[in-house]
């Protein structure tokens, strides 16, 4: 049954030809290219679903290079390769199918809007979904690097994507800008990471993270730099690396870029949001983990960062106009939360969370788009109202999409929040020192959050569907078809139901044996040294990171009361929204905040510092640096040239052109000849 | 025979081109510089060397004559190709043919003199890769200069004759200065030496014991003097701040075909220089100084890109670019490990095509709009989509993309560098490049290409006949990339 | 027999006289007679040691010079001509436009 794996590069593959087709033939197909891409993403989506069915029923992975791009003598070689495990398994199918629906999707989004330029845009989709598809199987950090750039590239393209306008092309090259900062620091973390280890490989007994582990114990040795010991060289490798996670998954402070990203089309936003460029991130931190488990300080900053980000972003999320702004926001949190899981040791929660919420804010952000086509592309939520009428499939679905995102029992938010929450509480509660303590503290901000989530995801819902149509357009929109209600119907279903796949709680409380993705991510092979099994055993060696988990109330209590600690809070957020938004005519009730409210608005003045950073202090600096090469160092070069210059013209002025000058040089000369030999010779 | 072959066919075509009429000379260059593309492409092709010749490696289509006999030195007739010549000879080749060809347009006087010169520059070139004779080498060291002058002075933009003559006498000082160090190694050696030819001194110099002291200084002292000059020297070809004034004046007044050569393939004689100098012959003065010139690199990596930030000139921001690209060169070069003398070498090639596209795209919106300042249009891609798609992914190769040769240049740069004699920190700091370059073409791609269309000068839409070679020299650029695996292997 | 150092007394008069000549006139013929002195200042000498080495070479020598001087008369008046025609008078500081 090894055979379907021969078939991984194919789909990535599969969306790479169709960026090939749609780029060069585009123009003269039906729909633009559309077609290939659809075809090609739900091939992909096939094949990713065989894989994961082989992995799940032979517990077999994959994992070779396929591809020697550089080949070293005596010295690490660089290769392509395929990694086939449980976790790249899940991520190949979440991936593909988004990136299908969101092709489907982009038949009613931009084909029936009449949209220009759509070959363009397809070979972006195709593109995007290619580099994804290819990180995520990457057997090594290099591969994994080189695609993650590829991904930035993509969000490039397809955000900018109306160049005509002023702001997407801003918009573009800022998240490129900004992840591209996030990605100085992880090249500099893989090269370094080479040069400790001598290779990239994600998995195996010859793999970094398992060299990393071996050389903690004493049983390896590997190259140390600036002096750092092993435990501080691995973290400060570990820090690199997530200096790239942070800025992909938009963490603090490398989150501006994700906002602005709304100029985008929102099905690329959908796409990035959900499944692509943001996922890449946390998905990246996941894949090494059997690495960051050995630091206790690099986990204690990932939780950090996740839990302030979490709460950071959905106080955000409470007062923006507008509904792609709202959701954006939320983008940020979640995946904050899922920084959180990861900081500490809830690998499995992370993973969780990240299915669920690419299912629920694909949802969201589809949905978004549906609303936004019958509003003619006015994205301001007070203009709306009253639309759950008018378009009932797209408000349920939303719905089924904000309880997920809320995190209400029992849509797929729910037991996937509750978990990230879960492992947060216990470790924090378990573990001894500051590790413990900066848990607690991240998981406080992320309980915190959860109100706000609430609160602000259904502000969302009764502005946008709820009350009395404020606006023309809102009392008459423009009807959408199929091809946006199929994806939000396939999307809403499995809001609902995707959390079904690891109800922890319930295996807690009745001692069931459902926790399937659980028991799925343990299944890598042994031999790959990426099973949850393993991550456990390493988190828990006090000589690593040495978290350990605690339930003060017993197993089944500390479960129940954290679970009905964060559904009261979700709910308390949501019943907050109702009562101040569920009217017939809502009024800003943030007006009230006054002044937060304009610090909430202006996000904190986060992107003040950073565009001042770059406008106000970089420009000119290179503008102080431009006038010393023009003045000093040019000045120089200039200025050896005009002393001989000047020399010369001083010089020549001894050739007057008069012979009589000359002849009195010529007899003067002779004179004082004759004296120096005079002198000389001894004749005086 | 196949070297002297591809230099004569040069030779001859550039005097055939001369004594054609202006009307036929641009598309009859085209046609004749085929035949040294094709011979160099037959030569890779059939190529079995690799590694580097002065280092015991094998050669290829080697021929060595004496040529002249005097007092106790000779000089030699010898030629002869290696793992790091034959890259570079094919990239002359390659973007000569395309110089040409771009040079159809923009070129409406005296064309048959243009393209006479440029196909002489051509056989220089080629020339100075092939040469493995001091003597013989430094003559088309110093022919380069020669049409490099005129094709600047005679075809440049308002300021060309201040741009053409900065031009020859910095370079021209700086061979000088070279030729005097290397002169000082040749006589500290001392009757060892019976003819200048670069594989017999390398392989002398790098024995032990046999340069002996001049004048009272140790052989050590002298080593060092032969080094300074020549780095200086080359240091100036490549060039490396702060020797690199020239090098912006020369492009913004070069014409366009001019700038392609100027940067694709005369700057990579300096780095070539350096390698088949100084860090070959010398090994044991890099490794004392690695850390100084490493300085010198880094400095040029981030003060070039800094540099290209606060230009408004388009031309002016690729030759700033072109600065901090060669810095990483010399980085991976003094690092002297596999990796990084592999990715310095990828990097001449791939910044080679980057940097001659990247001209050739501005030279082409320079054509449309008579323009090249940022700040005087906006909203091109409304109005040529594909030359501004080409920006677009010339504009990424130079940021290192993945999958794009910069990429592969530069990664192999910096795994090479972080391991090796000098500190990961200057690899870490040269490694901000990558954020700065990125930052400064964005930024000039978005206030130029992006945005709402508007333009301060005269525009009409003309048939635009050599953006279907830009296309291919695009895919040509960007796929080079996986012609890594080839050329690290070789060296 | 009169010693030589009469001899190149006379000359080095002579030869003192000429470069007096040049380098206070400014009148072009002036000058050209001034060379003339010269030059035979110097034919004197020659025929002065030719005679106290009782050696022909020197005499050859000043037949030699004799003709040099003739030939660059010749010359010499070719440019005065010119000199005239171009600038109406014939003082050798008003040509100075070949200068800087």
């Amino acid at each position: 049954m090894a055979g379907i794996y021969d078939l991984v590069p194919a789909i990535a593959a599969l969306p790479l030809a169709s960026f090939v087709i749609a780029l060069f033939a585009g123009k003269d197909l039906p729909k633009k290219g559309a077609l290939p891409g659809i075809l090609a993403t739900a091939g992909s989506l096939a094949l990713s679903l065989a894989v994961a069915v082989t992995v799940f029923t032979t517990g077999e992975g994959f994992n070779q290079n396929l591809y020697t791009f550089v080949a070293g003598q005596d010295t690490f070689s660089l290769h392509l390769g395929v990694l086939i495990d449980p976790l790249s398994a899940l991520m190949l199918v979440i991936v593909s199918l988004i990136a299908t629906l969101v092709h489907v999707f982009s038949l009613g989004y931009m084909n029936d809007e009449g949209e220009t330029g759509l070959p363009r845009y397809y070979a972006g989709l195709g593109l995007f979904t290619f580099s994804m598809l290819s990180f995520v199987f990457a057997n090594n950090i290099l591969m994994a690097f080189m695609f993650f750039e590829l991904v930035g590239l993509c969000s490039y393209l397809l955000i900018g994507f109306w160049f005509r306008e002023a702001g997407p092309p801003s918009a573009a090259k800022k998240a490129f800008l900004v992840t591209r900062f996030g990605d100085y620091f992880f090249l500099v973390g893989v090269v370094a990471i080479f040069a400790t280890f001598g290779t990239g490989a994600f998995a195996g007994s010859e793999s970094f993270p398992h060299l990393a582990e071996l050389a903690l114990e004493g049983e390896y040795d590997v190259n140390t730099f600036f002096g750092l010991g092993e435990q501080a060289w691995f973290t400060v490798l570990g820090l690199l690396v997530l200096g790239g996670v942070m800025g992909k998954s938009a963490q603090f402070p490398f989150h501006t870029w994700l906002p602005d990203a709304m100029e985008g089309p929102t099905p690329v936003s959908a796409l990035i949001h959900a499944a692509t460029m943001v996922a890449a991130g946390v998905f990246l931190v996941a894949r090494m983990y059997g690495f960051y488990a050995l630091s206790p300080t690099a986990l204690a900053i990932i939780a950090l960062v996740g839990g302030f980000t979490a709460l950071f972003a959905a106080t955000m999320g409470v007062v923006k106009q507008e509904l792609k702004q709202v959701l954006a926001y939320s983008t940020i949190s979640q995946y904050g939360y899922m920084m959180l899981a990861l900081g500490s040791g809830g690998y499995v929660a992370a993973v969780f969370h990240l299915t669920t919420h690419a299912v629920f804010k694909a949802l969201l952000f589809l949905g978004a788009g549906s609303v936004i086509i019958a509003m003619h592309h006015n994205e301001n939520m007070w203009d709306m109202g009253g639309l759950k009428d008018k378009m009932p499939v797209t408000y349920w679905t939303f719905l089924s999409g904000s309880l997920a995102l809320a995190g209400i029992v029992p849509f797929a938010g729910f037991w996937s929040k509750d978990e990230v929450l879960y492992e947060a509480l216990i470790h924090g509660l378990g573990t001894e020192g500051g590790l413990g303590i900066v848990l607690l503290a991240a998981y406080a901000m992320g309980l915190l959050a959860v109100f706000f989530t609430g609160f602000y995801t259904f502000r969302m819902v009764y502005l946008t569907f709820h009350g009395e149509p404020r606006s023309d357009i809102a009392r008459d929109p423009e009807p959408v078809r199929w091809n946006v209600k199929g994806p939000l119907a396939v999307l809403g279903v499995l809001a609902a139901t995707v959390g079904f796949i690891n109800m922890v709680p319930v295996k807690k409380v009745t001692g069931l044996e459902i926790d399937y993705l659980h028991q799925f991510l343990d299944m890598a092979p042994e031999a790959y040294l990426t099973n949850v099994h393993h991550y456990t055993e390493l988190l828990e060696t006090d000589a690593f990171a040495g978290i350990h988990a605690a339930t003060p109330l017993g197993e089944v209590g500390t479960v129940a009361a954290s679970a009905a600690v964060s559904l009261g809070l979700a709910l308390a957020g949501v019943l907050a929204a109702r009562q101040l938004y569920n009217a017939p005519q809502p009024v800003e009730h943030t007006d009230r905040l006054g002044r937060v409210k304009t610090i909430l608005m202006h996000n904190y003045y986060q992107d003040e510092y950073q565009v001042w950073l770059a406008r106000d202090v970089t420009v000119p600096f290179a503008g102080v640096l431009d006038t010393f090469d023009q003045g000093i160092v040019d000045g120089v070069v200039n200025g050896a040239s005009s002393v001989s210059r000047t020399a010369g013209r001083q010089v020549r002025k001894l050739q007057t052109g008069v012979v009589t000058n000359y002849a009195a040089l010529l007899t003067l000369g002779l004179v004082l000849l004759l004296a120096a030999f005079a002198v000389v010779g001894g004749w005086v | 025979m196949w070297i002297e072959a591809l230099i004569l066919s040069t030779l001859v075509a550039s005097g055939i081109v001369l004594l054609a009429p202006n009307r036929y000379a641009g598309k009859l260059a085209a046609a004749l510089s085929l035949a040294p593309l094709a011979l160099s492409g037959i030569m890779w092709l059939n190529y079995d060397a690799a590694g580097n010749a002065l280092l015991g490696g094998d050669m290829a289509y080697e021929t060595t004559t004496r040529w002249v006999e005097f007092a106790s030195y000779g000089l030699n007739w010898h030629v002869g190709v290696d793992g790091i010549s034959m890259p570079l000879i094919v990239l002359t080749t390659i973007l000569t043919t395309l110089a040409i060809v771009s040079a159809w347009t923009p070129i409406d006087t005296r064309q048959s003199q243009f393209y006479g010169l440029v196909l002489f520059l051509q056989a220089g070139l080629l020339g100075v890769f092939t040469a493995l004779d001091f003597f013989v080498w430094f003559i088309f060291w110093e022919v380069v200069l020669v049409p490099m002058y005129f094709l600047i002075a005679i075809w440049g933009g308002p300021r060309r004759k201040y741009a053409a003559i900065k031009f020859f006498v910095y370079t021209n000082i700086a061979s000088l200065i070279m030729f005097v160090g290397f002169l000082t190694l040749v006589f500290s050696m001392g009757p060892s030496v019976r003819a200048i030819d670069l594989t017999q001194v390398a392989q002398l110099v790098r024995t032990p014991g046999v340069v002996e002291g001049i004048a009272g200084f140790s052989p050590n002292t002298v080593k060092l003097f032969a080094f300074t000059l020549m780095f200086l020297g080359f240091a100036v070809k490549v060039p490396i701040v702060p020797f690199h004034t020239w090098l912006p004046d020369a492009h913004v007044e070069a014409p366009t075909p001019v700038s392609v050569l100027l940067a694709g393939v005369l700057l990579k004689m300096g780095t070539y220089a350096l390698l088949r100098f100084n860090f070959t012959m010398l090994p044991g003065v890099v490794r004392d100084y690695a850390a100084l010139i490493a300085v010198f690199a880094v400095v040029s990596v981030i003060y070039g890109a800094l540099l290209a930030l606060a230009q408004q000139d388009l031309k002016r921001i690729v030759a700033y670019s072109s600065i901090s690209s060669m810095g990483y060169v010399i980085l991976g070069l003094v690092a002297y490990t596999t990796h990084g003398v592999g990715g310095a070498t990828f990097q001449m090639l791939s910044h080679g095509f980057i940097s001659g596209l990247m001209f050739m795209v501005v030279g082409v919106i320079y054509n449309e709009t008579h323009t090249r300042m940022v700040g005087d249009m906006s909203g091109m891609a409304d109005r040529m989509p594909w030359t501004v798609g080409i920006f677009v992914a010339a504009a990424f190769g130079y940021m290192g993309l993945p999958l794009m040769s910069g990429f592969a240049g530069e990664v192999l740069v910096f795994l090479g560098s972080f391991d090796s004699t000098i500190s990961p920190l200057f690899t870490a700091v040269a490694m901000f490049g990558i954020v700065i370059v990125a930052g400064y073409l964005l930024w000039a791609m978005q206030r130029t290409l992006f945005g709402p269309f508007d333009l301060e000068t005269e525009y009409e839409i003309r048939p635009r006949p050599s953006t279907t070679w830009h296309r291919w020299w695009c895919c040509c650029s960007v796929w080079s990339g996986w012609v890594s695996t080839l050329t690290s292997s070789t060296v | 027999m009169i010693a030589t150092e009469w001899y190149l007394m006379l000359s080095a008069g002579l030869f003192c006289i000429g470069l007096l000549g040049i380098l206070m006139r400014r009148n072009a013929l002036i000058f050209l007679m001034s060379v003339e002195l010269m030059l035979n200042a110097a034919n004197i000498n020659l025929v002065a040691f030719s005679l106290q080495h009782g050696n022909l070479s020197g005499q050859v020598f000043a037949l030699f010079g004799m003709a040099l001087a003739a030939a660059e008369v010749a010359v010499g008046l070719g440019i005065i001509l010119v000199l005239y025609r171009n600038f109406g008078d014939i003082d050798v500081t008003s040509p100075t436009t070949m200068r800087w």
